[in-house]
């Protein structure tokens, strides 16, 4: 069943929208989860969440990826719980070792320059800005890292580089969004 | 003012939103298929369309009149129907997951049998070295041996027969040699033959027929060992040379290879590894403070000569005009280098010279 069958299905609010979509989108949403919650049981309730937000939120909208809309749906609510859970304490996963080298994006407050980053919008379009001007491998890379939240041999294996590689392709372009941050007047 | 985790934690929010495009090229592969079929997950949701077939069979015609109606609900009543898809999840039996437990112990009991195979077959070259009467003390064979440190002359002779029986030797042959003793020793295990291939007996008798006793031992018990990688990677040359013990001077590219990877054998030796921006090795450099040939390339090649290159005599070798490998020392400082080309890379002598100047510029 194509995406647009099943969106149809949902403008339908025909109940089968939603184990079509499990049909198809469930291993990834649950990979996407589970990346960040490193728990069986904590990515299946994000996954049927995400398919409760989906039900809501289809219609109105229409998305134009249905795969990648899912996705974002399941990524935000298993970093709310991700959150919530580490409120006080980090954890183990990607989740905690991704954010130690995002922190490098974002150094200590300086002065003269902001405490606070901006709007996420804003944020949003910088990366994307960021991302545009890499090329489609390293960019691949990234997102790998920082979306999916995937652990670096797993990103090496896939792509068929080796660990080092892939570390020190990261460790490059976070360099590169930082400046780019800066550039831009939201780096802090 | 926010942490400098809290910002982190926006950007990774903010990440959530970049453009489909993007999320789409790097999908991990293999997970857009059903999440049922793997069996170890199974959502709530599906567990709920079930239940709801089956309630549907059992439904009056009132309920399936209402259906259609619900298109026409307006959305906040649509939403407000969570029990459409807010079902926990039963509690399923998993196969999948016994089996892999199953073969987990398996495996591991395999794997420890095999451990406890060697270490038993090794025990004995163990004493062996430090006396042969020790080893016939564990066979049981001669238990005088274990008491008797005035028979080490004999004893030997002992364990050699004792090893060569559980090897199955011919007890005519031990006869032909003129050992009645051997021979009438050897007769209950003719039969047996070379059927009998325990480790520690041909273990023994390697060591005993030989007489290259710990070197071939060992060797042998080597082949049923796993040999730990010695090589370390490392995020900086800093860091590699500091395990190492030894510090380079790099070219920081050569041509198109201008991605490194830094190995280390722990205080012996220092590897660079030198990779195209698609990964492509181009060739790698070691250092060590070995003297000798350190390149660990063991081909014949057509041609070997000594290029003199800056004061230094540098053993290159190859094929035709390409150099594969290059070798050099430096007797005072107590230092060899080598740099091996990757089998599909052409490097010219004049291209050795080079790299030979760049990473060893100080003679």
């Amino acid at each position: 069943m194509n995406d647009q069958d099943i969106l149809d299905l949902y403008f339908a609010r025909s109940e089968s929208a939603i184990s079509a979509t499990n049909e198809k989108y469930g291993k990834y949403c649950h990979t996407v989860a589970m990346n960040i919650l490193y728990s069986h049981e904590d990515s299946e309730e994000c996954v049927n969440d995400t398919w409760l937000r989906a039900w809501g939120a289809i219609p109105p909208k229409r998305p134009a990826m249905l795969r990648t809309f899912l996705g974002k749906i399941t990524r935000n609510l298993a970093l709310n719980r991700w959150e919530h859970a580490h409120a006080d304490k980090r954890g183990k996963g990607e989740t905690a070792a991704a954010l130690d080298e995002l922190a490098e994006c974002v150094a200590d407050t300086r002065a003269g320059q902001p405490d606070q980053l901006p709007e996420q919008l804003a944020l949003t379009e910088c990366i994307n800005r960021f991302l545009e001007h890499q090329k489609p491998e390293n960019r691949k890379l990234f997102v790998r890292r920082y979306w999916y939240l995937s652990e670096i041999k797993e990103i090496a294996g896939d792509y068929g580089f080796t660990e080092s590689k892939v570390k020190m392709t990261l460790s490059r372009m976070r360099a590169q969004l930082m400046a780019e941050l800066e550039k831009e007047g939201i780096s802090c | 003012m926010l942490t400098r985790e809290e910002k982190a934690r926006q950007l990774l929010h903010a990440m959530t939103e970049i453009e489909d495009r993007y999320i789409a090229e790097a999908a991990p592969e293999n997970t857009e298929r059903s999440a049922a079929s793997e069996g170890a997950v199974e959502t709530a949701t599906l567990v709920q369309m079930k239940h709801a077939d089956v309630e549907k069979t059992k439904m009056d015609a009132q309920k399936e009149a209402e259906a259609p109606a619900k298109a026409d609900m307006p959305d906040e009543d649509r939403h407000s129907e969570p029990k459409v898809l807010y079902m926990k999840p039963q509690k399923r039996w998993k196969p999948m997951g016994i089996i892999a437990a199953a073969a987990v112990l398996v495996i591991g009991f395999g794997a420890y049998m095999k451990t406890e195979k060697a270490s038993n077959s090794m025990a004995p070259v163990a004493f062996v070295t430090g006396g042969s009467d020790m080893a016939r003390a564990i066979d049981g064979e001669d238990e005088k041996a274990a008491t008797g440190a005035d028979q080490d002359a004999t004893g030997a002779a002992a364990m050699e027969r004792s090893s060569r029986m559980e090897a199955g030797v011919d007890p005519g042959v031990a006869a032909a040699e003129g050992d009645p003793e051997m021979a009438a020793e050897a007769a209950p295990y003719a039969d047996q033959g070379m059927k009998e291939v325990d480790g520690s007996a041909r273990m023994k008798s390697a060591v005993t027929e030989t007489g290259a006793a710990p070197e071939a031992a060992s060797s042998d018990a080597q082949e049923r060992m796993q040999i730990a990688n010695p090589w370390s990677e490392f995020d900086s040359l800093e860091e590699a040379e500091a395990d190492a013990d030894v510090e380079i001077a790099l070219p920081e590219s050569y041509q198109r290879f201008d991605h490194r990877i830094y190995r280390a054998m722990r205080r012996e030796m220092l590897e660079v590894i030198y990779q195209d921006a698609d990964g492509q090795e181009g060739f790698r450099i070691r250092k060590s403070h070995d003297v000798g040939d350190i390149s660990g390339d063991y081909t014949s090649y057509a041609q070997e000569k000594t290029l003199t290159s800056g004061g230094r005599s540098v053993t290159i070798r190859g094929n035709g005009d390409t150099i594969s490998v290059a070798t050099w020392s430096n007797h005072s400082l107590n230092l060899s280098y080598a740099v091996c080309v990757a089998e599909d890379q052409h490097f010219t002598e004049d291209d050795i010279r080079s790299l030979v100047e760049a990473i060893d510029p100080d003679l």
